[in-house]
């Protein structure tokens, strides 16, 4: 990009990573098209990225950039050999060269100044402080929902995306797509009157991603993986198999359950419809179903009660059968229904109606990675940008909190302070484990 | 006990009270202050829903806590050896005894005590971990001296101020201060991470001292920062042109965290102060120093125009870049036209993002500079233009955006064709019309067209149902596609004569879809194909009764079938075809029989063929049906099918009937070489769905 930060590629390759990992120090093949050739982007005008983060999400959201022909993929970053190997074959492949730098400590990609964003999709316990380290570094981010860990992490990463001018995407990538995009349409311009109660179904149980469910027999980590900063500021567990790859979510001290891992999705559609996208509830009550043994602690059913400030009530389960998966508005006049497996309302021609143009309009864009782009060079905001995945997130944060406390935790979400209840407010952040901290 | 759920009170009381609580020492209803979420739950008729999972709350904590003393030290020693991995229902167990508990003062003291006492004990550090998870929510003062004496002990400091941190009041705040004076190396960094997350004063003093010692300035600098106030500037403010590299980073964002507290303060010239040090540094790192530029201009007051402007004017891309982000902050709408008038010098980047900051303000200021950008020479730069016209154009724009979509591809004619699309109000409806019917080339006419369409400007409806005689073919598709949406059935007429006479495969294709799309307006199913059956009922030629009967099937009124079967004895082989055709992918299952019969009875081979595939879909079509009706009906398709292909298909749609029958009918393909993997897989199916056992989806 033409602003780029004044660093030229060669100096690039004189500051080299010591963690370079099977880069050749030369470029061998330039592809015609990095040369901006064939019509494509010149170099000058390219988007420099890299990712961090390749055991789940990651790979999917690299291969979308590298189909862009304004991104020129950079770097991979991962604390796994294994993910870090096949991720830079990946980007290798992909240009036909070897020019992919691969890290496994995010701060010497940071340290790069080559780079315009970042792609980050790591465990959530991580997100806040790679994500202000990031922004702070000058750098637009793509980042995996959850937005946080914490609520307190989400207002400061909020205020660190403000703080240095950084455009920032959430993989809420649901906002991009067609049928969510016009039942929010819908709903906004009335069509089903006054909305009375939003239903939003989530994942319920836990899901063997890794297939490792059972393997938490304590023993060293592998050779391949850099544990230690695994754990980061989490509090230290032992390595078993079952706690790390992709699985992690399933314990409360690296995700956050169904709940906060589905939240970025269906209730951010349903904050969306309601035009709730920079606020939230005022009342939050939950009840949540454990196991009784195991290294997994999130709820694996739950039930979440909300109450926004005016009178909607939005309801968010995962394990009750009675609340559909996706989000349901019902209102006064009807109720529209949309998942990623369909789209219905009652009226049923409802969905098939269309938002003319002196009607409310919301964010429209078809391709959630090209969104990202187009803001990186406009510096408007995204589809889904941080404050707004902040606000959904948030929804998950309380509940759990509700759920955690057994008490209905009343909010103030103009000041993001729980009211009356100091023993609940001692949940909304976590001490780190040493030496971490939280970046300004 | 692995794999079992904890839902009730007896395993894990603090999981289900969701609205009540009973207590030890007689029994009350916790949360008498939830009328108004009752109320609106019964409001809602959540109520019943939700009734049934409230009555049966936990039995009594009261139970538990009679016996609780032993229970606690039970679980304790229980939990004493705990290494993290599988063996953890002490864990759950803990935690069920301290929610508990929790609401009971004593109890919740007691219990606290004990807690205390345990991480006196020679038990594992996990084992603590898991003790101290709880102290952090029902820590007390009495908690302070017990986490401080482990906060000098390496291995146990981390769990020690992950509950001591969480406890508020003077004497946790106390402890920390002086564990952090005492502490070294990577505790001192958790000590001070924990001191400003606390936002603790009483430690400023020393995180002051500390920005003087290399290893630790960084973090206290943060930390810092987190805490604000005058004392935290000046001791930043002071440490500032000395620091290098990462301190002097960690320093300057410590700084901007103070600004920004000051400015919520209301503080802005201590803010400004802060800011203007660190945007005068040309050696600071560009993203701080771009966010010290943006906090200079908001703190600036009724300066940060003209100081923003300066910024604009100047070569410095990374400092335009944090000018533009701040406009919307100083810069009314009103006194927007200054900036605008600073567009043609701006470099390409810059414009394209000043483009999209003037899209939120008023069109009358900003209009005619985003319009003469839209003739910029950078592509990338029009169509920022083009998008900003968004909502910051109105029906003036309308010519150059028709031009922009007719003339340009890629994502210009995209955000043309979309621009023009949203543009709001009826003035933008008006000039489309206007020009629609002026004369424009038809490569104008087609995006006007588009655009009504898109716009929903059924005022166009007549003009665009006239350009269905257009001599141009590309007007004739759009204006076809025009009227899926804009037109009634009283249209079908004009497209039934554009479907007729075209040469066109394509343009039939379109003509065929708007007749079905416009035949399924009308509210009665049995009158749909009305225009149709008129037509045909008249028609001479042969080849244009096809054309017709073929619109039939996606109209799907079964008031048609009748003249289907008719044409089925046609004397001309065209009329024939398309009505075998048309039968064997009708919609609905009232052609069963006809396909059936045609299956059987079809001589030519494409017809056979189609009418097997149709009847197998039709059956497809009625998963209620008896299921061992629609298997003999499979069986009689699979019996007229000669080839692998349709005998798949026939497979494909039995798994919807799972029955005896069709099992046994499955397992009669098994021995066909060309069928084995389908017809195991079937076999797999239909045993799963009569076994109950739900079949895992996509």
């Amino acid at each position: 990009m033409e602003n780029k930060r004044s660093f030229c590629r060669r100096d690039f390759l004189k500051k080299a990573p010591l963690a370079l990992m099977g880069t050749s120090a030369f470029p061998t093949i330039i592809k015609a098209s990095a040369l901006g050739l064939e019509g494509t982007v010149p170099p000058s005008d390219r988007i420099v990225m890299a990712g961090i983060g390749f055991g789940m999400q990651g790979g999917g959201n690299m291969r979308s950039f590298l189909g862009k022909s304004e991104v020129q993929w950079a770097a991979v970053c991962d604390l796994d050999d294994n993910h870090l190997r096949e991720a830079q074959n990946i980007v290798n492949e992909s240009y036909g060269n070897k020019d992919c730098a691969a890290y496994k400590d995010y701060r010497e990609l940071f340290a790069r100044g080559d780079l315009d964003a970042v792609s980050i999709a790591v465990p959530d316990h991580w997100h806040a402080i790679m994500s202000i380290d990031a922004v702070r570094a000058g750098l637009d981010v793509y980042g995996e929902k959850p937005f946080t860990h914490s609520l307190r992490e989400g207002r400061a990463l909020c205020n660190a995306i403000k703080r240095y001018g950084r455009v920032w995407q959430t993989g809420s990538w649901q906002r991009s797509g067609d049928t969510f995009h016009h039942a929010c349409e819908l709903v906004r311009n009335g069509r089903i009157g006054k909305i009375q109660r939003v239903e939003v179904g989530l994942p319920s149980g836990y899901t063997d991603f890794a297939g490792t469910f059972g393997q938490e027999t304590i023993r060293r980590p592998p050779p391949e993986l850099d544990y230690e900063t695994w754990i980061g500021p989490a509090p230290y567990a032992p390595y078993c198999t079952a706690r790390v790859h992709m699985n992690w979510r399933w314990n409360m001290d690296f995700g956050g359950g169904q709940l906060r891992d589905w939240i970025g999705h269906h209730l951010d559609i349903a904050h969306w419809g309601l035009g709730f996208d920079y606020t939230g509830p005022q009342e939050v009550w939950g009840k949540g179903d454990f196991p009784a043994a195991g290294i997994y602690n999130g709820a694996t059913r739950y039930w979440v009660e909300t109450l926004y400030a005016d009178g909607t009530p939005i309801v968010v389960a995962g394990g009750y059968p009675e609340i559909q998966s996706g989000t349901m508005w019902i209102g006064e006049y009807g109720w529209i229904w949309v998942d990623r497996s369909g789209f219905e309302s009652q009226p049923a021609h409802l969905v098939k109606e269309t938002i003319g143009p002196n009607e409310i309009r919301l964010h429209r864009d078809g391709d959630h990675f090209q969104n990202f782009l187009d803001c990186v060079k406009s510096r408007a905001l995204t589809i889904a940008p941080g404050e707004v995945a902040h606000r959904s997130a948030s929804v998950a944060h309380l509940g759990i909190i509700a759920i955690e406390t057994g008490r209905k935790i009343r909010w103030d979400p103009a000041t993001e302070k729980i009211i009356g209840d100091p023993e609940a407010e001692r949940l909304l952040s976590r001490s780190y484990r040493k030496p971490y901290q939280l970046p300004a | 006990m692995k794999g079992a759920v904890m839902q009730n009170s007896e395993n894990c009381p603090g999981r289900s009270r969701p609205l009540s609580i009973l207590r030890a020492g007689g029994v009350y209803i916790r949360g008498l202050d939830y009328p108004r979420f009752l109320s609106h739950i019964l409001t809602c008729g959540v109520f019943l829903l939700v009734f049934p999972a409230l009555v049966p709350a936990a039995p009594s904590p009261a139970a538990q806590t009679a016996d609780g003393t032993a229970s606690l030290e039970q679980i304790l020693e229980d939990i004493s050896d705990y290494d993290g991995g599988k063996e953890s229902e002490a864990v759950w167990k803990l935690r069920a005894y301290v929610y508990a508990a929790a609401d009971d003062p004593v109890l919740r003291a007691e219990c606290e005590m004990k807690l205390l006492d345990f991480l006196k004990t020679p038990a594992t550090p996990l084992a603590k971990m898991a003790v101290c998870r709880h102290l952090r929510i029902i820590g007390s003062d009495r908690a302070v001296p017990v986490l401080q004496a482990m906060l000098s002990d390496d291995a146990l400091n981390d769990m020690a101020l992950y509950a001591l941190q969480k406890i508020p009041g003077a004497e946790a705040d106390k402890a920390l201060v002086q564990a952090l004076s005492a502490a070294s190396g990577p505790t001192k960094t958790a000590l001070i991470a924990a001191v400003g997350e606390r936002e603790s004063a009483l430690a400023i003093p020393e995180l002051v001292s500390l920005l003087e010692r290399t290893e630790f300035a960084g973090s206290a600098a943060t930390a810092l920062g987190s805490i604000g106030g005058a004392e935290a500037e000046r001791a930043l403010a002071k440490a500032y042109p000395a620091a290098q590299g990462d301190h002097k980073s960690a320093v300057a964002a410590a700084m901007l965290q103070c600004a920004e507290k000051a400015m919520t303060a209301k503080n802005t010239r201590a803010a400004a102060r802060l800011y203007e040090t660190l945007s005068a540094d040309a050696t600071l790192a560009v993203s701080l120093r771009k966010a010290a530029v943006m906090g200079r201009i908001s703190a600036a007051g009724n300066r940060g125009a003209a100081i923003l402007t300066d910024y604009l004017k100047g070569s410095d891309v990374e400092m335009q870049e944090a000018a533009i982000a701040g406009i919307r902050d100083v810069i009314e709408p009103d006194a927007i036209g200054p900036l605008c008038e600073l567009m043609p010098g701006l470099p390409e980047s810059s414009q394209i993002k000043l483009l999209a900051v003037l899209a939120g303000y008023p069109k009358e200021r900003v209009l005619p500079a985003i319009i003469q950008t839209t003739r910029h020479n950078s592509s990338s730069v029009r169509v920022a233009a083009i998008k900003a016209l968004e909502s910051a154009g109105d029906h003036s724009a309308v010519p150059l955006l028709a031009e922009a979509a007719a003339k340009t591809r890629g994502p210009e004619q995209t955000a043309a064709r979309r621009t023009l699309g949203a543009l709001k109000g009826s003035t933008v409806d008006e000039a489309i019309l206007e020009l629609l019917t002026r004369n424009p080339s038809e490569e104008i006419r087609e995006e006007l067209i588009l655009a009504a369409a898109e716009r929903r400007t059924f005022s166009a409806k007549s003009a665009i149902a006239g350009f269905l005689s257009s001599a141009s073919p590309g007007v004739r598709i759009q204006a076809l596609r025009a009227l899926r949406i804009l037109g009634s059935p009283s249209d079908i007429p004009a497209v039934l004569n554009l479907l007729v006479e075209t040469d066109s495969l394509s343009e039939r294709t379109e003509a065929e879809i708007t007749t079905a799309v416009l035949a399924r307006k009308t509210a009665d199913p049995d009158n749909r194909s009305n225009f149709v059956k008129l037509r045909l009922a008249t028609e001479k030629r042969p080849e244009v009764s096809a054309r017709l009967i073929g619109t039939l099937p996606q109209i799907g009124d079964n008031s048609a079938l009748p003249f289907l079967r008719q044409a089925l004895r046609n004397n001309d082989a065209d009329v024939v075809d398309a009505a075998v055709r048309a039968l064997s992918s009708w919609p609905t299952s009232v052609a069963r029989e006809d396909v059936f019969k045609l299956a059987e009875e079809a001589q030519d081979e494409t017809h056979r063929l189609l009418a097997i595939r149709g009847f197998v879909r039709i059956i497809g079509l009625e998963p209620y049906r008896n299921p061992e009706a629609a298997v003999a009906d499979l069986r009689q398709a699979a019996g007229f099918a000669r080839r692998p292909e349709e005998k798949k298909l026939v497979l494909g749609v039995l798994v919807n009937f799972p029955c005896k029958d069709a099992l046994n009918m499955a397992e009669g393909f098994l021995d066909e070489p060309m069928l084995k993997a389908e017809a195991q897989s079937a076999v797999n199916r239909i045993k799963q769905s009569l076994s109950g056992r739900p079949i895992r989806g996509r």
